[in-house]
């Protein structure tokens, strides 16, 4: 180790390490704790509410989360934790449909931001703006499954700016979140 | 201003408003449904005689009846059919002979219509059709097909060259012949419905419903053209397979599924073939026809039914009928046939047509 | 941590994506396609000519209503749970009164004869301006 380091005991681990995924453990147990943080954030955002008229207009504030976890270990591991962020925040604060309208908004959100980022054109932000929006067309679709028909689909504008705007905000602290906490594995990634 | 005028003023104003809200103005529209030989007729009528002039129409309706109706006693078309104070040589004990009677004009009408029909159909349409109809039973949808040796024999008494017409005079040929004007009656009597309201200055426009013949004239209030919807075969009542905007003229079909039932699988209808007096089988679930005269629509909605579509289109194209037939077929194609044209378009469903009839 | 750390930092100093040319563009994109998205309901609308209200829940059409009437209708029922409170008035549409948990149906701007549409999610309530010519016959020839 560091000989700048000072002695202390093992089990007292540098804050720059916190983000150590050397082995399946502690991967683990880090996305674990971030899936915990997601649901957290999903119950604050519940807290706030909105004043507009729109229907299923959101902050998002879970996917600070969601893109944090993309970025850093992977779109494969991100999967699990949106799915069980959606599953848990569904269970505790909302209602079964509404569950549907998450993991759908999800799982499209997820995979449009898996694509966008392979393709390495796209910095977090717009990675992140475009998962926003595709998060609203998600539930606009399972929306319209439900409702049968057009008329859903008038929200969709509003819907599309919006999760466009705030996922960009989301991503915009996702840049700042990744710089500040990089690890040596990922430090290639932001 | 004073105080007199503070007080005054409000109070000639709520006079004034108490005043002028006890004058009712005239209805500028009346509607109305009323049950007219089997049939329910539903009436609305727009203009400032709009009351007056459905009365009036209810009347018409009701003298109607009592002409064309085959199941009420006191009508016309009873006693003849049942041969009472027949003149000619009619012999009423052993009911023979020909039987003579002096017809109204609208019963002349209606006749002259339906021997052409009979006619011009060789027979398929018949108006003496009576004894076949009464052996089926459409109504309670329960029906069964009727014994064969009992069809054959009411076939016997069927035969429109049974009944002639000279001038006003009737003569029925055979002492078993019964007139069924079913397939007319409805058109005549909106025709006669239409003449009279538009007869009247005070009538600005209307919209008349015999037991689905519909028939137009005039404007609605909004200046709209007028909406008909052609009912979806076979489906919830009110469920449209199109809908057809007209100003003025007369919308009537005749479908399979308005009176049917099924048996063994088979579908039985009540448009019956006049030689065999069993449902027809041409192709056709519904023909709709549109035109400006309403009896002779009513009479042809039936007729292209029986025909089937390529000879009723020979049909009207030969006697140059001046009307459009909408062709709903079994194999789901939708047809409209303008002579005019000439020419057959092939229609969606859910269209909307424009039409001049 | 600083010594290796500034060795990386270097080499991610060149490769540093934070805002790009393509983000802008993928931006301008998504906004754009709401923008036009906007616009086409916007031209959807002037294409009704007789102007109806439809009501549609779970996707089937439970009623048609011509807006020259005022009219107030209850959807649901209040005991059972599940209702909203229909109200046409002076050519306007409004839910004046529903039980589902956002409310938004409620705070929702008046729907008129130019078009739009008033919906309740959890009611799966659509209310909708729908063209009445295809809608409404005055008489159905049967």
């Amino acid at each position: 180790m560091d000989m700048n380091r000072s002695d202390k005991p093992q089990s007292s681990i540098p804050p720059e390490n916190l983000f150590h995924t050397d082995t399946p453990a502690a991967r683990i147990a880090l996305l674990g704790l971030l899936t915990a943080l997601s649901v957290i954030m999903g119950y604050i955002e519940a807290r706030i509410p909105l004043p507009l008229p729109v229907p299923g207009i959101k902050l998002g504030l879970c996917n600070i989360v969601i893109v944090f976890v993309l970025y850093r270990f992977g779109g494969l591991r991100a999967l699990p934790v949106s799915l069980i962020r959606v599953l848990v925040i569904g269970l505790l604060f909302g209602t079964p449909v509404s569950m549907l309208y998450s993991a759908s908004g999800a799982v499209l959100s997820l995979l449009g931001m898996v694509l966008l980022r392979k393709t390495g054109r796209f910095s977090v932000i717009g990675v992140s703006g475009a998962g926003g929006a595709l998060h609203a067309l998600g539930q606009i679709l399972v929306a319209a499954a439900f409702t049968g028909g057009t008329g859903i689909f008038r929200y969709l504008p509003v819907l599309l700016l919006a999760g466009e705007f705030c996922g960009a905000l989301i991503g915009f602290v996702d840049l700042i979140l990744l710089r500040r906490l990089k690890s040596r594995r990922n430090e290639h990634v932001l | 201003m004073n105080r007199c005028h503070r007080i005054a003023f409000p109070f000639m104003m709520i006079l004034f408003l108490l005043l002028s809200g006890c004058t009712s103005p005239k209805k500028k529209t009346a509607s109305d449904t009323g049950i007219f030989f089997d049939t329910s007729v539903t009436l609305t009528i727009y203009g400032e005689g709009a009351e007056e002039a459905l009365s009036e129409c209810f009347v018409l309706c009701r003298n109607f009846e009592r002409i064309f109706s085959a199941q009420n006693p006191d009508s016309e078309l009873y006693r003849i059919n049942h041969r009472e104070n027949a003149g000619g040589e009619y012999d009423p004990k052993t009911r023979t002979g020909t039987a003579e009677y002096s017809i109204s004009d609208e019963l002349r009408e209606a006749l002259a219509l339906g021997l052409e029909a009979s006619e011009d159909t060789d027979g398929l349409f018949d108006i003496t059709m009576l004894p076949v109809t009464e052996l089926w039973d459409f109504r309670t949808g329960n029906g069964s097909v009727p014994d064969e040796t009992l069809l054959l024999e009411a076939l016997s008494r069927v035969g429109f060259k049974n009944a002639e017409l000279r001038g006003s005079t009737l003569l029925l040929t055979e002492g078993t012949v019964m007139l069924d004007l079913g397939a007319v009656a409805k058109g005549c009597i909106s025709a006669a419905l239409r003449d009279y309201l538009q007869s009247r200055s005070d009538i600005t426009g209307a919209i008349l419903n015999l037991g689905g013949n519909i028939d137009v004239f005039g404007e609605k209030p909004d200046g709209s053209p007028w909406k008909v919807g052609i009912q979806k075969p076979f489906s919830e009542r009110g469920e449209l397979l199109l809908s057809v905007e007209l100003s003025e003229g007369c919308v009537i079909s005749s479908g399979v599924y308005e009176r049917c039932f099924e048996k063994d699988g088979v579908l039985y209808h009540h448009i019956l073939s006049g030689k065999d007096g069993m449902p027809v089988d041409s192709g056709l679930l519904q023909a709709t026809v549109i035109g400006r005269d309403d009896a002779l629509s009513d009479t042809l909605s039936t007729v292209c039914m029986l025909l089937g579509k390529d000879e009723s289109e020979q049909l009207i194209r030969k006697k140059a009928y001046d009307v459009q037939v909408l062709y709903t077929g079994s194999d789901g194609s939708i047809t409209l046939f303008s002579p005019k044209t000439g020419e057959e378009q092939d229609i969606k469903e859910g269209a909307r047509l424009r039409l001049q009839p | 941590m600083a010594r290796t750390d500034s060795a990386s930092e270097k080499a991610l100093g060149s490769r540093r994506k934070t805002f790009r040319r393509a983000d802008l563009w993928l931006l301008l994109l998504i906004a754009l396609s709401s923008v036009l998205l906007f616009v086409f309901f916007l031209w959807k609308d002037t294409r009704i000519r007789t102007p109806v209200l439809e009501i549609s829940q779970d996707g089937q059409v439970v009623g048609v209503y011509p807006l020259s009437e005022d009219r107030e209708l209850l959807i649901g029922s209040k005991e059972s749970g599940g209702y909203n409170v229909v109200r046409i008035e002076n050519g306007k549409i409004r839910i004046t009164e529903a039980d589902c948990p956002d409310r938004s149906c409620v705070r929702s701007i008046a729907i008129d004869r130019r078009g739009g549409s008033i919906i309740c999610l959890p009611h799966r309530l659509v209310l909708r301006i729908a063209d009445g010519a295809g809608g409404i016959p005055d008489a159905v020839a049967e």
